[in-house]
């Protein structure tokens, strides 16, 4: 097999060998029988004058730049991030050399030459407030650009947590409205990465298959590839033994964290956190947050900004009582005001008191 | 009941839960026609049974002559005042007799009180504080104007328990003498060495513990001791004493009509405590424990004859002079 | 709303009107209980060692002679499921660190397998006890909707809490803000129904214990 990524691939030190075994683990890290992965490398391979490589646009909206980060700049040429040799990218506003009107043109031109074909990637959530107007490229909300793109979509990625379920920008109070792709597009397949930012192999199989097979990996009820979000974090972490034996670390740099005890009271949210951080780990595989020594911050999950606080154990009130006391005291004045008008009744009852007599019997 | 006082867990007083609501309903209207009559005939007449003082007069004299030993009435300042059951006065009039018999040698001064002979107290069994206070009142009226020391409650159960727990609290301040079960009697008797008795029954007897006197009244002891001094063969039955079974006329079945069958029902559990043990006979110190056993006993076709064990007793204190 | 939202809802708002009725209602019916006084006894006590308040409070922790034979489901049922509520309720981890968060004291926990065993053994105890009073005519008869009732609602957590770490039906997510949904119901029904016996059974068995202590009776 020969193709541009090969020989790309060749010039970064990437043997023929490592590119396939990738394509198998990639194949097998979605649950997907060992022949796909020799069809995942053969499509991703495959010489553009075969194939049309298939039309990418990529839309950022309200957003940190961060998912691209993730996925374009690691600190290595990484496999995952040449897979963009695999596919046209025809808009990416932050890759992308041309800028202004020259890259809106790109954007109408993808879209018209590909029309009902072209992948969108989506990272960064969708403002509504003020008709949109937090967040607009070349005059247009995103909103409208959303709505504009998609129609002509095959299939949507909702990239970063922002993209699948709001993200940060949806945070408490959600000072501009923010609100996921799904929330606005009902027509079309989407699939979400979640993750803030998401994994980048995460991103890799679900474009991988894609370009395989032409359509989006089994899902979730939350719209996440179920191959990567199918287990939690805690039932994969390597600490959850120390869980099981009630061994945590109770401060960042007590005796338990030095000894690598579970995070959960410091607050881990890996119980409820569905990724695949403790399988997949980060940076090529060197560590992922819990290995480093924090807690999970369910990054992958809708509302994880909301949900409670980062250092609040899972079992922890996610919000201070402030209804308690309250509640105590009026519990108290009840019960001594009950207790006097009992009182009260019992001598009412006293002092009323008739004395039965035999007549009362046969009443 | 039974069991609810003595092992719930939670700690429910069933027995306080049913006498307040009994409250409601006999001041309502609402008892049962039987118990009406039976406290009707006690405020009236002065007894559930309709006894009046000169049956217990024709009692007397009968006992003492049976007896040849006085009968008291009236005596101011003697020790003890005895009371009576109705069921006693009526169906075993052998308690009068041996009564004189255990004071005349224990050498104690008795009476009866004419103004209240009668122990049982219709006015608790119904419910109803007022009647029942009413009817206290007499024995306390009785007792003060003779200046006893000592009350004996006879061989009924919620007569001692009326006396002795509920009776101060009935009238709102505490008793001038002591009340005390004839039991209780018997036991400080033979304590003292003042109940010397002779011979022995030799045939196999056990002794079923009256609930009010028991679980609810704290004698226990006493009437196992008392047996011992009479009897070579005594046996106790399985959850003897303080956890002894009821009769099946407890709480006042035994007072109504309707209850009979369920105290047949209920005689079920005695029959098997019985069964284990086989006695020749049972003994017991409530009449109205005797009165119910002898029931079941009747209607399960069981060959035991029942005896108060103050009867018992007496039948093993020596003639006079003897 | 999402399970997440639903978690945080129920780790907030939730438990904040539970925890919230759950006090008012505890120490409201306290206060009324005992603020009704009893009247002082006016019989002359027979004073007998070991039949007292304090001994029936713990007396009445152990069946009496024979009952565990009479009626061996309640007792040993009763037992297991009682013990096994404590256990699991204040040995697991996080229940400790629940605790922690509302009253600032910790203590060591359990290994999560131990209580796992814990909570089905406690879970079939509830059953049995449960089929036990369905199949017994008199318990049935006496059982009114109130016993069935409570019954559930201290089911529930037990059940909620056993699925959702071992990650049945649901996801833990789900089933987690379930089982802390099912323990705010727990805690709001407790203060007004029968099971306020958790708080009252110590003051009754003294009481209970007093009455007939005062009679002679070691009860
Ligand atoms: S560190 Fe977090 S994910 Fe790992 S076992 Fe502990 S709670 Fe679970
Ligand atoms: S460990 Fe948790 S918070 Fe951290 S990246 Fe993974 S899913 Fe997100």
């Amino acid at each position: 097999m020969q193709g541009p990524l090969i020989d790309t691939l060749a010039r970064q030190g990437v043997t023929r060998r490592t590119f396939f075994k990738y394509c198998a683990t990639l194949a097998s890290l979605m649950a997907l029988p060992p022949s796909a992965g020799r069809a995942m490398a053969e499509a991703m391979a495959a010489s553009p004058a075969a194939v049309k490589r298939p039309s990418v646009i990529w839309l950022p909206f309200q957003e940190c730049t961060g998912c691209t980060e993730s996925i374009t700049r690691s600190h290595s040429p990484t496999i995952e991030g040449l897979i963009f040799d695999a596919i046209s990218l025809d808009y990416q506003e932050t890759l992308m050399a041309a800028a202004g009107h020259q890259a809106e043109e790109a954007l109408h031109k993808a879209m018209k030459d590909n029309e009902g074909k072209y992948l969108l990637i989506v990272d960064g959530s969708i403002p509504l407030g003020l008709d949109g107007a937090y967040s607009c490229i070349a005059g247009k909300s995103n909103l409208e650009t959303l709505k504009e793109v998609a129609k002509g979509a095959a299939a949507i990625v909702a990239m970063g947590s922002c993209a699948a379920f709001g993200g940060i920008p949806k945070a408490n109070p959600n000072p501009t409205g923010a609100v996921s792709v799904s929330d606005v597009i009902k027509d079309k397949p989407i699939i979400n990465i979640p993750g803030c930012p998401p994994i980048p192999v995460v991103m890799t199989g679900v474009l991988a298959h894609f370009l395989t097979f032409g359509s989006l990996p089994e899902m979730d009820s939350k719209g996440r590839p179920k191959a990567f979000y199918g287990e939690t974090i805690h039932d994969r972490c390597y600490r959850r033994p120390f869980y099981d034996q009630g061994k945590f670390a109770k401060t960042f740099d007590d005796e338990g964290a030095r000894k690598g005890w579970c995070l959960f009271e410091l607050g881990c949210k890996g119980p409820v956190t569905y990724n695949a951080c403790a399988t997949v780990k980060w940076n090529g595989g060197t560590s992922w947050p819990v290995e480093s020594g924090h807690g999970c911050l369910g990054c992958s999950e809708p509302d994880f900004w909301d949900a409670g606080g980062f250092y609040k154990a899972l079992s922890m009130p996610a919000d201070p009582l402030k209804m308690v006391s309250a509640a105590a005291a009026v519990g108290a004045a009840a019960g001594v005001a009950v207790s006097f008008a009992n009182r009260a009744k019992k001598s009412a009852a006293k002092a009323g008191h008739e004395t039965t007599t035999l007549a009362d019997l046969e009443k | 009941m039974r069991t609810l006082l003595a092992v719930c867990p939670v700690g429910n007083d069933i027995v306080y839960m049913v006498r307040k609501f009994r409250e409601g309903m006999s001041a309502s209207g609402n008892a049962p026609v039987g118990i009406k009559g039976a406290v009707n005939r006690t405020v009236t007449i002065g007894s559930p049974m309709g006894v009046k003082l000169p049956a217990v007069k024709a009692q007397m004299k009968h006992v003492e002559e049976d007896y040849g030993l006085p009968i008291p009435m009236d005596a101011e300042g003697a020790e003890y005042m005895v009371m009576l059951s109705s069921m006693e006065i009526i169906n075993f009039p052998e308690y009068l007799g041996a009564i004189a018999k255990i004071m005349n040698q224990a050498g104690k001064t008795w009476t009866l009180c004419s103004t209240a002979f009668e122990a049982t107290n219709a006015g608790m069994q119904i419910g109803n504080s007022d009647l029942a206070k009413l009817l206290v009142s007499r024995i306390v009226d009785g007792a003060e104007r003779l200046k006893v020391k000592t009350v004996i409650s006879p061989e009924c159960g919620h007569a001692y328990t009326a006396l002795r727990w509920e009776g101060a609290n009935l009238i709102g301040r505490p008793f001038t003498f002591q009340v005390k079960h004839i039991i209780e009697v018997l036991g400080e008797f033979q304590e003292q060495g003042l109940l010397k008795t002779e011979g022995f029954e030799t045939d196999r007897l056990t002794f079923h513990d009256p609930c009010q006197l028991a679980r609810r009244g704290g004698v226990i002891k006493q009437q196992r001791n008392l047996m011992n001094q009479v009897a070579k063969n005594f046996v106790e039955m399985p959850d003897a004493g303080f956890m002894n079974w009821c009769c099946g006329g407890g709480g006042g079945a035994s007072a109504i009509e309707e209850g009979e069958e369920l105290r047949i029902e209920a005689f079920k559990k005695k029959k098997s405590q019985l069964d284990a043990v086989k006695p020749d006979r049972l003994v017991t110190a409530c009449a109205n424990c005797r009165i119910v056993l002898e029931e079941g006993l009747e209607h399960y076709q069981m060959d035991i004859p029942v005896v108060g064990l103050t009867e018992m007793i007496a039948e093993h204190i020596p003639e006079k002079g003897a | 709303m999402n399970e997440m939202q639903f978690l945080t809802w129920v780790r907030g708002t939730g438990l904040n009107i539970a925890l919230g009725i759950f006090l008012l209602g505890v120490i409201w019916r306290l206060i009324e209980i005992y603020g009704l006084g009893r009247k002082k006894d006016l019989s002359a006590p027979r004073n007998v060692s070991g039949a007292s308040g304090w001994n029936t409070m713990f007396r009445r922790s152990v069946p009496p002679e024979g009952m565990l034979k009479k009626s061996p489901v309640s007792y040993i049922g009763g037992y297991i499921f009682h013990l096994g509520l404590f256990v699991v309720l204040f040995l697991f981890a996080p229940h400790i660190k629940f605790f922690e968060s509302l009253l600032g004291i910790s203590w060591p926990g359990l290994p999560s397998q131990f209580i796992d065993l814990v909570a089905v053994v406690t879970i079939a105890a509830m059953v049995v006890v449960l089929v036990d009073r369905i199949n017994k005519p008199v318990k049935r008869y006496l059982s009114t909707f109130e016993d069935w009732f409570t019954w559930l609602v201290t089911f529930l957590p037990v059940l909620t809490g056993w699925m959702a770490v071992q990650h049945l039906l649901l996801p833990y997510t789900t089933m987690l803000a379930l089982h802390i949904l099912s323990v705010e119901i727990l805690l709001i029904v407790l203060p007004f129904t029968k099971l306020f016996h958790a708080f009252t059974l110590w003051g009754s068995r003294w009481y209970n214990g007093q009455v007939n202590g005062h009679k002679g009776v070691a009860v």
